[in-house]
């Protein structure tokens, strides 16, 4: 049997930010991180949107794991008009990226191998070794053969799809309500403009969520729609994907070539309160430590697994790993994004409210700086001012008040 | 880990996957609130399931198919919030 010092599980964004905080912040310390996957990244599930401030926590991104530079965003209301946020006119003056996740991810694992910590794929974790109260180890097969290790601390850095947090105690569990279910093609024959990615919004093509196009250049996109969960099949994502692509018809050629067909999940909400046990600390998409408006996951799993990192690293200082040892990671993910994206949670909740109509008068009253604004969890009062000068929309002014 | 079927049929209860539409995107698993889904390759299904078709509605593809028929047939664990879901 195996020990070392922390399990990651999972090697995504989150996983191997926290392995390479760790190893920065103590490179004596043994690191292990298993992923199910048999090739890290793949399969993608994701747009792979990722706004370039990112870099100030992974540092440059190389230039291959990057398929296109991006301005901004057109945000689409459901009558085709749109509004056009160019970030690089903005404060900050930095766009975004499309990037190409099989070669980010792997890049973002071997930063942390480079600094000294394992990488392990193809190995499926099943089971946490549970121990009075504490987290002791995983069990898991690796290709083929069951293994079982044993550490000071695991990290569960599973994303959404995984429930093995759930064996934590903890409250790792998607609610179906919150969550949006995701069809995605990358395809060819994108008419859209490149330097932007492009969000439409309307009932008849995205229930609560949106439709989007991210450019990945030579009219190559990743073309997604995210929506509501519903028992009714004529309400799936798919079909409202191909709703999409009518409506938006002008922005292709017709001639539907499809290369990758993804699918998945996002939590919209339901942010985590208490993300760790004895020996045990969860961060990441799989502790809903995602936008809850675009459902951008990549660079909140970035941001939660460094700062996971830096508590795991300091609780393993202070030879306390209890639950106690580790609980600091909860005010601080709080304070840093926790509060932002709740800003944000209340903002969705908001415009979950709207019809179509609403949405429609809202571009008029919007700058384009207000939407990073609401995107960053900012400015709720500007919204409210709006909301109660239309007598159908001032209630909901209470919830940002 | 609960050994997985493609097909439960407990007495008229039926949770049936259709791997042909599947695109084994794990949106099934991730919603399930029973852990009675797994993905190795397709989602599994095990005697855990209480067919209340929660996984069916997140499913992007439409994949899964539910039937609940039997309501005795099973130990009903439904909470509140599984109630509201399906009248969504
Ligand atoms: C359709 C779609 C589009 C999206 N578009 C965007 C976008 O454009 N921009 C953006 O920022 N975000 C986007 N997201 C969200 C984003 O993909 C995630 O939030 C992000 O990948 C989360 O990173 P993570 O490291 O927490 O988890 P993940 O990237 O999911 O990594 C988790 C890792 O854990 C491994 N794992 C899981 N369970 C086990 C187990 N039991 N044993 C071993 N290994 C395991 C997995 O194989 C995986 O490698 C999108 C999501 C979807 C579904
Ligand atoms: S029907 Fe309900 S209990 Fe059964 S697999 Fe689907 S989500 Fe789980
Ligand atoms: S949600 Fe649907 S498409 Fe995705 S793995 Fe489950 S059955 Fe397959």
């Amino acid at each position: 049997m195996d020990e070392f010092d922390v399990i990651i599980v999972g090697a995504g964004p989150a996983g191997a930010s926290c392995a390479r905080q760790i190893m920065e912040k103590n490179p004596s310390l043994s690191v292990m991180m298993f992923d199910r996957r048999e090739e890290l990244g793949v399969p993608v599930r994701c747009g792979e949107g990722l706004e370039q401030a990112a870099e100030d926590y992974t540092g440059p991104i190389p230039k291959r794991a990057i398929c296109k530079y991006i301005k901004g965003a057109r945000v689409y209301a459901p009558d085709g008009r749109f509004l056009e946020a160019d970030m690089t006119k903005m404060a900050g003056g930095r766009g975004g990226y499309v990037l190409d996740r099989k070669v980010f991810d792997k890049w973002l694992a071997f930063e942390a191998v480079k600094k000294g910590a394992t990488v392990q794929c193809d190995t499926l974790i099943t089971d946490l070794i549970v121990e009075n109260g504490w987290i002791r180890g995983v069990r898991g097969i690796n290709m083929g053969k069951e293994i079982v290790a044993r550490a000071k601390v695991v990290v569960c850095s599973t994303g959404a799809e995984s429930r093995l947090g759930m064996q934590s105690g903890l409250k790792t569990f998607c609610k179906a309500q919150l969550v949006d279910t995701c069809v995605e093609y990358e395809m060819t024959g994108s008419l859209a403009d490149e330097e932007f990615i492009h969000l439409m919004l309307g009932s008849d093509i995205a229930p609560r969520g949106y439709a989007w196009i991210f450019p990945k250049g030579d009219g190559i996109a990743n073309v997604g729609v995210g929506v509501i969960p519903s028992p009714d099949p004529m309400k799936t994502a798919l079909i409202y994907q191909e709703k999409f692509l009518k409506k938006y018809a002008q922005f292709f050629d017709g001639k539907r070539n499809i290369m990758e067909i993804k699918g998945g999940i996002v939590p919209v909400g339901d942010l985590m309160k208490d993300m760790v046990t004895n020996g045990f600390l969860v961060c990441g998409e799989a502790a809903h430590h995602v936008n809850p408006i675009h459902g951008g996951g990549i660079k909140e799993a970035i941001v939660s697994g460094q700062l996971a990192g830096d508590v795991v690293a300091g609780a393993l200082g202070k030879n306390d790993f209890s639950k106690q040892g580790l609980s600091s990671f909860n005010p601080l993910w709080w304070e840093v994004r926790g509060n932002h994206l709740r800003n944000v949670e209340k903002l969705r909740e908001v415009f979950e409210k709207f019809s179509d109509k609403d949405l429609n008068d809202l571009v008029d009253a919007l700058t384009p700086e207000d939407l990073i604004d609401f995107s960053r969890g900012q400015k709720l009062g500007t919204l409210a001012k709006i909301l109660l000068r239309k007598p159908s929309l001032m209630f909901l002014a209470k919830k940002l008040l | 880990m609960s050994v997985g079927v493609f097909n439960l049929d407990i007495k008229g209860n039926k949770w049936d996957l259709d791997r042909e539409k599947c695109i084994k995107c794990g949106a099934c698993v991730a919603v399930c609130p029973f852990t009675a889904l797994e993905l190795p390759e397709f989602p599994e299904v095990n005697e855990k399931c209480i067919f209340c078709n929660i996984c069916a509605m997140a499913c992007p593809v439409d994949a899964i198919k539910v039937v609940k028929t039997n309501k005795s047939a099973v130990v009903d664990k439904s909470t509140k919030d599984i109630s509201t879901l399906s009248k969504m």
